[in-house]
């Protein structure tokens, strides 16, 4: 064979198969967040069920985890009970819920008929969402005391990542 | 510590905004929220007509990738999420934000991802030169080719040297460095009586 040839295929083929090994875990539909590291996004959010809004800065100097969620999200619902155990036994983080894509009445009713132990705030113009990257949800975003995102989770929570992304929130 | 006095920078504003002067969910009208404010900083641009602004905003939402659908941009998705993404752009430009800002806006919190066009930077330029790279060396490969010297497939129309048999098609074991020992039989018929016919012409 000419040397050149495989010399060239393989000046070709090595990076891509190195490439290729070295993302082999990875999945290609994780996408984390470039928010990660900074400061969380400053928005003046709406109360579900009324009453003052709040402003997402006015949360800083204690942890806080940052729920998007809606009624129609199957893995929304299949967590809502990690969360509001955790929101319960966790009185030093803030948790709060953002509705995402959904209808306030919805909302209600889904949480009137299951409880919550904090609480959810609508976003109508979709900002909050925008401002955080949400793709979908749910979405969590664990902050710490000095508002930095600290990480991004994708999916329903369960109890050990609750446990884990807690902890790192507390540094 | 700096990050602390941000918020607390921040939180002031919004209390300023928000407060008692204004009822408590208004936003002045115009001013950029707090979050766009700390990410984007002042508007570049000068604010637009309405119909600039629609125009600018249109142009905008084509470039936006729409973060719930698969490729599409946020002009061309009628989902929820991307209606709202384009009322952002639509108020980032009435703002005074310029198209650069408008996109970083985005690529702050979807990362580069939400461009539906790679930026022309870091490794993204392979993405635009490998192409042209592919296609230069192509043309580089077919132009040293067709210079190099390459063996004829065909035999020279020579006369055949003195003494030297003619090729027939069962002397193809008599001579192993000739060319024309591997010559198809049929061919090398053909050959030797187009020879012949010439020879006897002249």
């Amino acid at each position: 064979m000419n040397k050149g040839v495989l010399a060239a295929g393989l000046a070709v083929t090595t990076p891509l198969l190195a490439l290729l090994l070295l993302n082999i875990d990875r999945n290609p539909s994780a996408i984390s967040s470039p928010l990660i590291r900074k400061p969380a996004p400053d928005l003046l959010v709406q109360k579900l069920d009324g009453g003052a809004p709040l402003q997402l800065s006015s949360l800083h100097g204690r942890p806080a985890v940052v729920n998007f969620w809606a009624t129609w999200c199957v893995p929304c619902v299949q967590e809502h009970r990690t969360l509001t155990g955790g929101a319960r036994v966790n009185p030093d983080v803030t948790f709060l819920g953002v509705i995402y894509e959904d209808s306030a009445p919805n909302a209600r009713a889904f949480l009137a008929q299951r409880g919550s132990s904090y609480t959810s705030y609508v976003d109508e113009t979709g900002k909050a969402a925008i401002a955080f990257g949400v793709y979908g949800v749910p979405e969590t975003f664990f902050i710490n005391a000095a508002g930095t995102i600290v990480d991004k989770f994708v999916g329903p929570v369960d109890e050990e990542t609750l446990r884990k992304k807690l902890a790192e929130a507390r540094k | 510590m700096r990050r602390l006095s941000r918020w607390r920078t921040l939180a002031l504003g919004a209390w300023i905004a928000t407060g008692s002067l204004a009822p408590a969910n208004a936003q002045p009208a115009g001013a950029p929220e707090a979050d766009v404010a700390s990410v984007l900083g002042p508007p570049a641009g000068q604010r637009p007509t309405d119909a600039m602004a629609v125009t600018e905003a249109s142009e905008i939402a084509a470039k936006l990738r729409c973060p719930v659908c698969q490729g599409v941009s946020i002009a061309d998705s009628p989902s929820g999420m991307a209606t709202k993404m384009r009322r952002q752009v639509r108020d980032l430009v009435a703002a005074g934000y310029t198209e650069e800002q408008v996109m970083n806006y985005f690529e702050h919190s979807y990362g580069e991802f939400v461009r539906l066009e790679p930026p022309m930077r870091g490794l993204n330029w392979m993405l635009w030169a490998m192409p042209s790279m592919v296609l230069l060396a192509g043309v580089v490969f077919v132009y040293m080719r067709a210079r190099s010297p390459q063996p004829s497939a065909l035999p020279v129309s020579s006369p055949s040297p003195a003494g030297e048999a003619p090729v027939t098609p069962g002397d193809g074991g008599r001579s192993e460095a000739s060319p024309k020992s591997c010559m198809d039989p049929e061919l090398a018929k053909y050959l030797e009586r187009i020879r012949r016919d010439s020879g006897s012409a002249s």
